[in-house]
């Protein structure tokens, strides 16, 4: 993915918070960012699965990333969903809050540290350590693929 | 290589091949067909005159020597025979595999095909002054005569779209139609490149393509797709204009109803292909596959222009295949055996397709042998996936099912013709996965007819919306048999409750139903809502593979053309879910797959049905085995009691505000009269509480009862639960009984259960003494029950004695004989048949001979199972009746006959 590096090798990602820590997955990956939206409770359902949404006429699959990381759910109702697309499916990521996109320079790039928690580190291809906070570059493939 | 060129070249190739085997083996059969050669011969020229043009040497060769052998052919050189086809198709074969090698690697194999280009140099008398010079040009790589182009638009099979239909969709398709025109140019553009000799005959093309255009599937699951979701959107505007006052707006959204519905229909249409596609490949595959079994064969293909959706011809394509291959390896049989039978020794296979209400039907019908049912369940019982006695209760249709059995059949080898085969059980899951249908009918010696269903579509169906706790579903129409509904007060028409399931007696038949909200676990499920308090119940029926179910919904709004459109991954396991749909109101609701469903909710309750209508309806014979069956329930002390099976009337379940008290007597209307409700842990004196008298007010309002008619009244014995019935055939322990009213103890499943004497319990009920005549005021004579078990003792004993009998009993056949040598003469003996010691045949016999007094004396068999077998016997033994142990009135009439 050539186009994902510029002239000064930084990467652009999407920033979003849940609870105090940032996360980041690729803005290419990101196909639009929407508010909460009314769902369909799916029932019978993995719990990190909130419902359906109806994007314009196509079919959106919430999840919550609050669930999987087995935070609280004491998610607000002003909570964000990114829309990315995954196989041939939509999902909404359902995150807390959007940090608009950043741009990030390779430099600050260092493999999963240790010390992350284990309910995160799989799904973690690495961290951007930024001057202000830890970025946390999160894998969508290997969250949407889990068997939980 | 020109990737771009190669890419069209390999579509345009892999066309032809596709039904040149098809043509030729048609060819073969009528060689008369002039057309039909030229055809042929062109496509093998296209292909060579291509291959050469893009350097693919060896496909040039081997196409060479067809072609080759082709034009004598066509000149009526050589005559076509066998030989020669066969040597053909290898060719075609070859090419196949030489092009999906290129497909692959981009570049031609090394594969050496000397051997077959000998071969085929063989069948021509003058190989070379009889190749057409025009060849040469095509190596230089340029001529390519018009007709070719001609040709090749006739012959796509992909879908087309009829100009028409393109100016039905124009609005709504212009960016696909913009496509297509690109497409098109594509077209053009190669067929100029590869004949830029040819340039004057462009125009003369460009005239044929004008009403034909080649359109990417792709580009038409995409237009698909949309015209959902217009239907989603008219749906929304209608819902929308229905509620508003505008007269206007309402004629609109009309027109827009009625011109979405035709657009919906057209677009549809563009996606019909003619079965004929699929069912032309089975000419060769019959053809090769009669051929390497000795076999004659005759295939016939019938309605070959009926259209069925892409997707759906597809998914029946490997199915089909397989049924074919059924018929000709194990149905028509080898000619030596159909000429002895009486038949043409060539075999017949028909395929039939045609429209039958609003589905295609393909009919695969051969003149073979037939399936023969005994084969068929010896093997089922031989692999163990059924039991002879199950085999012994299906009927001849349901046997034949059993090919469908996973695991029935054996894994076919792998052959060059179909690929690997599948089992029948494969054939039925994937025709069913569309929404289909497989049907078998088959006459022993005469052949077999397999019946395939398919819906005409997928993507949008008719469906039945229902809400439940506030949640829309969609239940597609195709699983939808019946609604019903009744009135939550109707007494006549309700629930039972069985082993914590739910069933509902349909036309007599008692059919499982689910409470949507619970097996889903709706949210609130367990408060009640303001929807479940509505007065009436609605069971939506459906049907499961042919098991019929009962869904309980709060509402059942409408039926909707709705667009199924499919989960997530993430949610693919939810198999009760057929996928996700966009309702008028713009909200997402689920489909509900009915067998998915079933499967997900039912949890084995299913088999236990079965069981319960055996036992309750008493349509199935009772096995002969000296089991008792008893009715397991659960009291307030939260142990479980047992009542025997065949004193309980019903199962009922009462609405505490239905009971009446009379005094502290509570009744209950049961039919006209009020029935009592016996408290079973107060006559038992049991710790725990009655669920009736408890005063906790977490309770259910409905109180589970066990209805049971005791001399001709009906009493309810108010349980805590129903949990099960269980057969046993383990010994009844009375001497463990510490109290009145319990009959004795019995192991069951591990532990031990008490059963309830509830003659005894009745008896002692205050109510019960003002019901009914004291016994012992008449004594209508005396009788010995000859019985081992101490349950239908029991049972018979108070039955005989509330008849104004004096009853004595006896173990077995030598007791009996004990007793009637002592002083007691009785009038009638009523005696069981398989017992320890002395069965009941030899008893009678050996009384019979006897010159005792007793020799006379009326015996009244009764047996668990009586057969026509078993009553001659007993007739010779000297019973003067037989009768089924669980027929009192018989027994009535029959005492009152002879005594």
């Amino acid at each position: 993915m050539s186009s994902e590096y510029n002239e000064t090798n930084t990467k652009q990602y999407c920033g979003f918070k849940i609870g105090e820590d940032s996360f980041a997955i690729s803005v290419l990956r990101v196909q639009e960012i929407i508010r909460s939206h009314s769902l369909t409770i799916i029932p019978e359902a993995p719990t990190h699965i909130k419902g359906l949404i109806n994007l314009r006429g196509q079919i959106v699959t919430a999840v919550s990333l609050r669930t999987v990381f087995k935070l609280d759910e004491g998610q607000s109702l002003n909570y964000m969903n990114i829309i990315v697309q995954i196989g041939e499916d939509l999902y909404a990521i359902m995150v807390d809050e959007i940090l608009d996109v950043l741009e990030v320079s390779d430099d600050t790039y260092e493999p999963t540290p240790e010390n992350i928690d284990s309910k995160l580190s799989e799904y973690i291809t690495g961290v951007h350590k930024l001057k202000d906070r830890l970025l946390i570059l999160l894998d969508l493939d290997k969250l949407l693929s889990m068997d939980n | 290589m020109n990737t771009e060129l190669i890419r069209e070249f390999l579509l345009e190739s892999f066309e032809n091949l596709a039904n040149i085997s098809e043509e030729l083996t048609t060819f073969e059969k009528n060689s008369e067909d002039l057309e039909l050669v030229n055809s042929i011969f062109r496509k093998v020229h296209t292909l060579k005159g291509s291959a050469g043009f893009l350097g693919l040497k060896k496909l040039q060769e081997v196409t060479h020597a067809a072609e080759s052998l082709l034009d004598l052919i066509r000149d009526r050189v050589i005559k076509i025979t066998p030989q020669i086809v066969d040597c053909l198709l290898e060719i075609f074969d070859v090419s196949i595999e030489m092009l999906k090698f290129i497909e692959k690697n981009n570049k031609e194999s090394t594969g050496n095909h000397d051997a077959l280009i000998q071969k085929t140099l063989l069948f021509i008398k003058k190989p070379q002054s009889n190749s057409t010079p025009e060849e040469h040009s095509f190596l230089s790589g340029v001529k390519i005569p018009k007709s070719l182009f001609d040709e090749e638009i006739d012959d796509r099979k992909k879908v087309t779209i009829k100009a028409q239909s393109q100016e039905l969709v124009a609005p709504i398709v212009e960016k696909a139609v913009e496509k297509i025109i690109e497409k098109k140019k594509n077209i053009e553009v190669l067929q100029t490149e590869k004949a830029i000799a040819d340039t004057g005959d462009i125009s003369k093309n460009a005239s044929v393509t004008d009403s034909v255009v080649r359109v990417n599937v792709q580009l038409l699951d995409k237009i698909m797709n949309v015209v959902g979701e217009l239907v989603l959107n008219r749906n929304q505007i209608l819902q929308y204009a229905s509620i508003q006052d505008s007269a206007e707006l309402n004629r609109l959204s009309q027109q827009l109803n009625t011109i979405t519905s035709e657009l919906q229909t057209d677009i549809m249409t563009t996606r019909m292909q003619p079965v004929g596609s699929v069912l032309s490949k089975f000419e060769r595959i019959v053809r090769d596959l009669a051929k390497s079994q000795d076999k004659k064969i005759k295939l016939e293909i019938i309605g070959k222009e009926t259209e069925l959706d892409k997707t759906l011809l597809e998914a029946i394509r490997d199915p089909l295949t397989h049924l074919i291959r059924n018929s000709v390896d194990h149905g028509i049989e080898m000619p030596d055996i159909r000429k002895a039978k009486g038949k043409n020794e060539e075999g017949k296979i028909t395929i039939r397709s045609f429209h039958e209400s609003g589905q295609v039907s393909i009919e695969i019908k051969d003149d073979g042998n037939g399936i023969d049912p005994q084969r068929i369940s010896a093997k089922a019982i031989e692999k163990g996936i059924l039991t002879a006695e199950q085999v012994k209760s299906m009927s001849p249709k349901q046997i034949l099912s059993i090919i469908f059995m996973p695991g029935f059949s054996t894994a076919e080898q792998v052959t060059n013709i179909s690929g690997r085969g599948v089992g029948m059980d494969v054939v039925k899951s994937n025709v069913e996965k569309i929404g289909g249908s497989v049907d078998i009918f088959s006459e022993l010696g005469k052949g077999s007819t397999f019946k395939l269903k398919i819906p005409l579509t997928l993507a949008i169906v008719p469906a039945l919306v229902v809400q439940d706790h506030g949640q829309t579903f969609a239940i597609p129409q195709i699983s939808l048999l019946e609604l019903v509904r009744f009135d939550k007060n109707n007494e006549d028409v309700k629930l039972e409750k069985l082993y914590g399931s739910e069933f509902f007696r349909l036309r007599g038949k008692l059919i499982p139903v689910f409470r949507l909200s619970n097996s889903l676990k709706l949210e609130g499920a367990s408060s009640k809502s303001e929807l479940t308090d509505y007065d009436f119940t609605n069971i939506v029926i459906l049907d499961a593979e042919g098991r019929t179910y009962g869904l309980i919904v709060d509402i059942i709004l409408d039926t909707e053309e709705i667009v199924v459109k499919p989960l997530s991954k993430e949610l693919k396991n939810l198999t009760f879910y057929a996928g996700a749909t966009i309702m008028g109101d713009g909200n997402v609701a689920l489909i509900l797959d009915s067998l998915g469903f079933y499967n997900f909710a039912d949890k084995g309750v299913g088999l236990k049905i079965e069981k319960m209508n055996q036992q309750l309806d008493s349509e199935i014979e009772k096995e002969a085995s000296e089991s008792q069956e008893l009715l397991i329930c659960q009291l307030g002390d939260h142990r479980q009691y047992a009542i025997p099976l065949l004193l309980v009337n019903r199962l009922e379940e009462f609405d505490r505000k239905s009971i009446e008290w009379s005094g502290d007597q509570p009744l209950v209307k049961y039919g006209d009269v009020p029935m009592p409700l016996i408290n079973l842990e107060k006559s038992l004196n049991l710790r725990g509480e009655n669920i009736l008298f408890s005063i906790d007010k977490n309770l259910p309002t409905e109180v589970p009862c066990v209805v049971i008619n005791i001399r001709g009244h009906m009493y309810g014995l108010v349980v805590s639960e129903i949990i099960d019935i269980q057969q046993t055939e383990s010994a009844i322990h009375s001497d463990s009984v510490d109290r009145k009213g319990l009959l004795g103890t019995v192991f069951l499943k591990d532990s031990t259960i008490t059963i309830l004497d509830v003659h005894t319990i009745i008896e002692d009920q205050n109510i019960g003494k003002m019901n009914h005549q004291h016994r012992v005021t008449r004594k209508l004579g005396k009788i010995l029950i000859i019985e081992d078990s101490p349950l239908y003792i029991k049972i018979q004993k108070d039955f005989l004695e509330e008849e104004g009998f004096e009853v004595f009993t006896a173990n077995n056949g030598q007791e009996a004989i004990d007793f009637l040598n002592g002083d007691i003469e009785v009038n009638l003996i009523v005696t069981d048949i398989e017992m320890p010691v002395m069965n009941g045949w030899d008893f009678t016999e050996l009384i019979r001979k006897s010159n005792r007094k007793y020799s006379r004396i009326p015996v009244i068999a009764v047996s668990s199972k009586v057969s026509p077998l078993d009553r001659e016997k007993g007739m010779k033994c000297g019973f003067n009746e037989h009768l089924e142990k669980l027929n009192k009135s018989d027994l009535h009439k029959a005492i009152l006959e002879f005594i």
